[in-house]
C-alpha cells in the first residue's frame, strides 16, 4: 500500500511529464486530469484525517545516507489545509491558461503542475534539507512560467524576483547547514531541528536567516519591492500561483520551521517583526485604493492580507496560529477567485484598467453577483470565509497588544474602501465602450467561479470543518515553543 | 592503469590513420576504446596499485579523477561530429592531440612523484598548446594558442621551480617521503616559498584569480570543443592534482600556505562573478563562469581533507557534465548562425524546446539550484568548509552564488523571449543529441540522488 502522501506528491510529477510531451487539447485535457485526480486524492486524504498531533500518511526512507538526509513526508494539522488549497486551485489555474499559444501549450502545463509538485514538497517535507530543495525547486518553474507565457515579459521584473527570493533562500540555507551541524542528533529531521538545543544568541541568528527568506516570499515590508510589478506583468495563472500558493510557502514556513526552530529569539525579536507586519497592513491597504489597474489593485490587497497573517503568527497564542492556518486556505481561495474574475473580464475587454471598466452588471449579472460575493469575503463580512480568519487573526493580535490590533484592524475599513469603490467603479453605473457588449459567465466558468463562491460560503458558515482538524496541531505547536521559552 | 596503456596507443594509432584520410569515421574507433577505458579503468577501483617504481599510485582517487576525465572527454569527442563535420581538411591529428591531452591530465591526477606530476602537466599542455591554435586560418584562434603557450611556459617554469624549492627543503620528489621530512621539524622558509610557487602554477591551469587573464581570450579564440575540453578536463585536472599533492604531503602544515589561499579564493569569487555580468560573448562568459567555479573549487583545498576530496569529485563531475551540456548547446547554435554572442540564443524556446529545456538544466545546475547536481557539489564542499571552520568563506561563496544567479539568468531569458534572433533552422548531429541528452540526464539524477556519487574517495 503505497502512502497517501507520497501518492499526493508523485502524481503531479507524473502528469507533467506526460503533459510536457503532448500539446494543444491534448496537453489541456491531460493536465486537467492530473490536477483533478490529485484533488480527489486530497480530498480522501482530507477525510481520513484524524484530528490529532502525528504526521500521518507518512513516507520515510533514506536518501542521502553519507550525510544522513532522509526523504520523509507527511500531513499533519499544520499543512493539512495548504495541501487542500494547493490541490484545489490547480484545476482554477490551469482552466485559466489561454489557448493561443498552444505548440508550446505542453511546456506550459507540464510546468504548472511541476510547480503543484514542488509547492507539494514544501509543505510535506519533514526533513529539513528535503525541505530547502523543494523551497528552490518551487522557483524554477514558476521562473519559467513568468518569462516564457506572461502577457508582459520583462527580464528586470522576474529577475529581480528570481534573485531576491534566491538571497533571501541562500540565507536560509546557511541557517539549516549551522542547525544540521550544531544540533545534536546530526541529522536534518524536524524532530532534531525542534530540539537544537542552541542557545539564545545562536538561535538570534538562525531566526534572522530563515525569516529573511519568509520575509521576501511572504512579503513582508520592506521585502516587498518585487511583488506588484511582478503580480502585474504575469500572465494570470503565473499570478494565481504566485499569490494564491506561493507566498503561503512563506506563512507556513513561520509556523512549521521559523518557530520551532528558534523559540529562543522571538522575545527579542517579535516586537520589530509584528510592527513590519502591521506596517504592511496599512501600507498595502493605503497604496491599494490608489490602484488604476485590477490587478495591481489586488496585488497590493493580498500584501495587506497577508501582513495580517503573519501579525497573527508572531502574536503566539492559539487563535493567531489558527487564525493564520485559516486564513492562509481563505486568502488563497478568495485571491485566486478576484484573480479568475478578473482574467474573465480580461478575455472579454482586453483591459484591466478600472476606468475604461463600468456598468458590466447590465451586461453580466451571474458574474457581478459572484464577483461581489468574493469581494465581500474580501473585506471580511460576516458568514463569508475571509470573516473567520480575520476575526481570529485580530483577536490574537488583540491578545498580543491592543493597540497593534487596533492599527491592524483598520485592514477592514480600509479594504472595504479600495474594494467596493472599485467593484462600483467596474460592475455598476452605465455601459462603457469595453464593456457594451460583455457576455456572462460560460458554463465551465460558472462551474468555477460558483465552485469557490460555494467554498467561501460554507467555510464562512461553518468554519469547523476547517478549524477541527487542526486544532490538536496548534496547541502542539504552541506546546513545543512555551517549553523551550 | 590499463587506461594509460590503451589511450596512450590510441593516441598514436588515430595519429597514423591520419594517412587514409578517413575524417571524422575515426570517432567509430574513438568513442568505443575511450568507453571501454572508462570500464578498464573503474575495473582497478579499490587495487590501490603503485606503477614505475611508485612514480604513480592508482588509489581510489586517482580512478575517480581519471574516471570522470575519461568520460569527459568521450562527452567532448560526441560535440566534435558538429564542429569538424564539414572540415576539408584531416582532423585526425587534432583528435590524437586531445587523447595525448587526456593521458597527460590522467598522470596528473594518479601521480605519487612530482617528476609525474611535471610530466603530467607538460603532456597535458604542450597539445592544448597546438589545439588553442588549430584553427590556423582565424586570427583570434592564433592570438589564443601565443597567449597560452607563453604564460602556459611560464607556469610550467613555476611550478619546476616551486619543486626545486621543495626538493631543497625535504630532500625528495616522492609525496609520502616529504610528507615525513615535513611532519614534526621545524622547516626552512624555502619550503613556503616552494609551495606558494607550485600552488600558484597549478592554478593557473586552473584559471583561478590572479593567474586567470589568459582564460576568457583563449577560451573565446579556441575551437569551440577545445573550450570545453580546457573548462572541463584541464579544470579537472589541476585541481585534482593539486588536491592530491596538497592532501597526501602537506595536510599537517596547513597553516603555512591557508591564508594566502583563503585570500585567493575570495579573490577569485568575486572578480569571476562581477566580470561575468557584464559579459555579451558566450565563451568570455563560460570563461568567467568557470574561474568564478574555480573558487568554489579551492574552497575543498582550503578544507583539504577526506570530505573535501568526495565533495571536489560530486563538484567536478556536476561543473563537467552542465558545462559539457552547455557548449553543446552553444555549438549548435553557433553553427546555424555563425556567431558567438548570447543573443543567439533569443528565442531558442520556440525554435526547439528541447535544446532550451538542456539549456535550463545546464544553467540552473551552474548556478546551483536545487535539485540539480549543482546544487549538491555546493553543499557538499561548503558543509565540509564549515565542519572545517571556513564559515566566513562559506558566507562569502553563497552571496557570489546570488550574483552568479544573474548571469546565468540572463542567458535563459535569452532563450525565452518571444523575439527570435534567427530564422535559420537549428539542426543538430544524432550524437550531440546523445551527448546533451546523457549529461542532462546526469545532472538531474545526481541532483536527485546525491548519494550515487558518495563515498567513491
Amino acid at each position: 500500500m503505497i502512502s497517501l502522501s507520497l501518492l499526493l506528491l508523485i502524481l503531479p510529477l507524473v502528469f507533467s511529464v506526460i503533459t510536457g510531451f503532448l500539446s494543444g487539447k491534448n496537453a489541456r485535457a491531460s493536465a486537467m486530469a492530473g490536477a483533478l485526480i490529485n484533488l480527489v486524492v486530497a480530498g480522501y486524504a482530507f477525510t481520513q484525517f484524524e484530528a490529532n498531533t502525528s504526521y500521518q500518511f507518512a513516507f520515510l526512507s533514506d536518501w542521502i545516507p553519507s550525510i544522513r538526509a532522509k526523504f520523509h513526508i507527511g500531513i499533519d494539522g499544520i499543512n493539512l489545509l495548504l495541501i487542500l488549497l494547493t490541490n484545489l486551485l490547480l484545476p482554477v489555474i490551469i482552466y485559466t491558461v489561454k489557448h493561443e499559444d498552444s505548440n508550446r501549450s505542453g511546456l506550459y502545463y507540464g510546468l504548472i503542475l511541476f510547480m503543484q509538485f514542488a509547492l507539494l514538497g514544501v509543505f510535506m517535507a519533514l526533513d529539513a534539507l528535503l525541505y530547502y530543495i523543494f523551497w528552490e525547486l518551487a522557483l524554477i518553474p514558476i521562473y519559467l512560467i513568468l518569462l516564457g507565457f506572461s502577457s508582459q515579459p520583462d527580464f528586470k521584473t522576474f529577475v529581480k524576483f528570481f534573485i531576491y527570493t534566491l538571497a533571501g533562500s541562500l540565507f536560509m540555507f546557511i541557517a539549516i547547514l549551522y542547525v544540521y551541524i550544531k544540533a545534536p542528533g546530526g541529522n536534518f529531521s524536524i524532530d532534531n531541528f525542534y530540539n537544537n538545543h542552541l542557545s539564545e544568541q545562536e538561535q538570534v541568528w538562525v531566526f534572522l536567516g530563515f525569516f529573511i527568506a519568509y520575509a521576501i516570499k511572504i512579503p513582508i515590508i520592506p521585502f516587498h519591492t518585487w511583488q506588484p510589478d511582478t503580480y502585474t506583468k504575469a500572465s494570470t495563472p503565473g499570478t494565481m500561483l504566485l499569490s494564491g500558493v506561493m507566498l503561503k510557502m512563506g506563512t507556513f514556513s513561520l509556523l512549521r520551521w521559523l518557530l520551532p526552530v528558534a523559540p529562543l529569539a522571538l522575545a527579542t525579536v517579535t516586537p520589530v517583526v509584528i510592527i513590519l507586519c502591521i506596517i504592511g497592513i496599512v501600507y498595502g491597504s493605503i497604496i491599494a485604493i490608489r490602484q488604476k489597474n485590477i490587478k495591481t489593485l489586488f496585488a497590493y490587497s493580498s500584501l495587506a492580507h497577508v501582513g495580517l497573517i503573519s501579525a497573527g503568527v508572531f502574536a503566539l497564542n492559539a487563535d493567531g496560529f489558527n487564525g493564520a492556518l485559516i486564513q492562509m486556505f481563505n486568502h488563497g481561495i478568495i485571491i485566486v477567485g478576484l484573480f479568475l474574475i478578473a482574467e474573465i473580464i480580461y478575455t472579454r475587454t482586453e483591459t484591466y484598467h478600472i476606468s475604461e471598466l463600468g456598468g458590466i452588471r447590465n451586461e453580466a449579472p451571474t458574474l457581478a453577483f459572484t464577483f461581489l460575493i468574493i469581494i465581500l469575503a474580501s473585506v471580511a463580512l460576516p458568514l463569508t470565509n475571509g470573516f473567520v480568519g480575520e476575526f481570529l487573526l485580530l483577536n490574537g493580535v488583540f491578545q498580543y497588544n491592543q493597540w497593534m490590533a487596533v492599527v491592524g484592524g483598520t485592514t477592514v475599513i480600509l479594504s472595504a474602501t479600495y474594494m467596493l469603490r472599485m467593484y462600483q467603479r467596474t460592475m455598476l453605473g452605465l455601459d462603457r465602450d469595453y464593456t457594451k457588449t460583455i457576455l456572462d459567465l460560460g458554463t465551465v466558468e460558472k462551474i468555477m467561479v460558483l465552485g469557490l463562491v460555494l467554498i467561501i460560503i460554507v467555510t464562512g458558515i461553518w468554519p469547523s470543518i476547517l478549524l477541527d482538524p487542526i486544532k490538536p496541531a496548534v496547541e502542539n505547536l504552541l506546546n513545543i515553543i512555551k517549553i523551550v521559552q | 592503469m590499463t587506461a594509460l596503456i590503451i589511450l596512450s596507443l590510441l593516441g598514436i594509432l588515430v595519429l597514423m590513420m591520419g594517412l587514409f584520410h578517413l575524417k571524422n569515421k575515426v570517432l567509430i574507433l574513438i568513442i568505443p576504446v575511450l568507453i571501454a577505458g572508462i570500464f578498464l579503468n573503474a575495473n582497478e577501483y579499490g587495487l590501490n596499485a603503485s606503477y614505475f617504481s611508485q612514480m604513480v599510485h592508482f588509489d581510489n582517487f586517482a580512478i575517480s579523477f581519471s574516471s570522470l576525465l575519461i568520460l569527459t572527454t568521450t562527452l567532448i569527442f560526441g560535440l566534435c561530429l558538429q564542429q569538424y563535420k564539414t572540415s576539408k581538411k584531416p582532423v585526425e591529428d587534432i583528435y590524437a592531440l586531445i587523447i595525448f591531452s587526456l593521458v597527460g591530465a590522467i598522470c596528473m591526477v594518479s601521480f605519487n612523484n612530482l617528476i609525474m606530476f611535471i610530466l603530467g602537466l607538460e603532456i597535458m599542455s604542450v597539445p592544448l598548446y597546438v589545439l588553442a591554435g588549430s584553427n590556423r586560418e582565424n586570427v583570434l584562434s592564433n592570438e589564443a594558442s601565443l597567449k597560452y603557450f607563453l604564460m602556459g611556459a611560464f607556469a610550467s617554469a613555476i611550478v619546476i621551480f616551486g619543486m626545486t624549492l621543495i626538493f631543497g627543503a625535504t630532500n625528495s620528489f616522492q609525496l609520502d617521503e616529504i610528507r615525513n621530512a615535513v611532519s614534526g621539524t621545524k622547516m626552512p622558509g624555502v619550503l613556503q616559498v616552494g609551495i606558494l610557487l607550485f600552488i600558484g602554477g597549478s592554478l593557473f591551469k586552473a584559471a583561478a584569480v590572479p593567474f586567470h587573464f589568459w582564460a576568457p581570450d583563449v577560451y573565446q579564440g579556441s575551437p569551440t570543443v577545445i573550450t570545453a575540453f580546457m573548462a572541463t578536463v584541464v579544470k579537472t585536472a589541476a585541481f585534482a592534482g593539486l588536491f592530491r599533492f596538497m592532501m597526501v604531503a602537506f595536510q599537517d602544515i596547513s597553516g603555512l600556505w591557508v591564508n594566502i589561499l583563503v585570500i585567493i579564493t575570495i579573490a577569485t569569487l568575486f572578480l569571476a562573478n562581477f566580470s561575468a555580468l557584464s559579459q555579451t560573448d558566450f565563451k568570455r562568459l563560460m570563461a568567467y563562469s568557470g574561474i568564478s567555479h574555480a573558487g568554489y573549487m579551492l574552497i575543498a583545498i582550503l578544507v583539504l581533507n577526506m570530505n573535501a576530496a568526495d565533495a571536489l569529485f560530486f563538484y567536478s563531475v556536476s561543473y563537467s557534465l552542465a558545462t559539457i551540456v552547455a557548449f553543446g548547446i552553444f555549438l549548435t547554435m553557433k553553427n546555424a548562425t555563425g556567431e558567438y554572442s548570447l543573443e543567439i540564443f533569443k528565442g531558442l524556446s520556440r525554435k526547439n524546446p528541447f535544446l532550451a529545456f538542456g539549456l535550463v538544466i545546464a544553467f540552473l545546475s551552474l548556478a546551483g539550484i536545487p535539485p540539480l547536481a549543482g546544487f549538491f557539489g555546493k553543499y557538499f564542499i561548503f558543509t565540509s568548509a564549515i565542519k572545517g571552520g571556513f564559515l566566513t568563506v562559506v558566507i562569502i561563496a553563497i552571496i557570489n552564488t546570488m550574483i552568479g544567479a544573474y548571469y546565468y539568468l540572463k542567458v535563459l531569458n535569452m532563450a525565452f523571449t518571444k523575439d527570435v534572433y534567427h530564422s535559420a533552422p537549428v539542426k543538430n548531429h544524432l550524437l550531440l543529441d546523445a551527448v546533451i541528452v546523457f549529461a542532462a540526464i546526469g545532472t538531474l539524477i545526481l541532483g536527485f540522488f546525491p548519494g550515487l556519487l558518495q563515498g567513491f574517495i
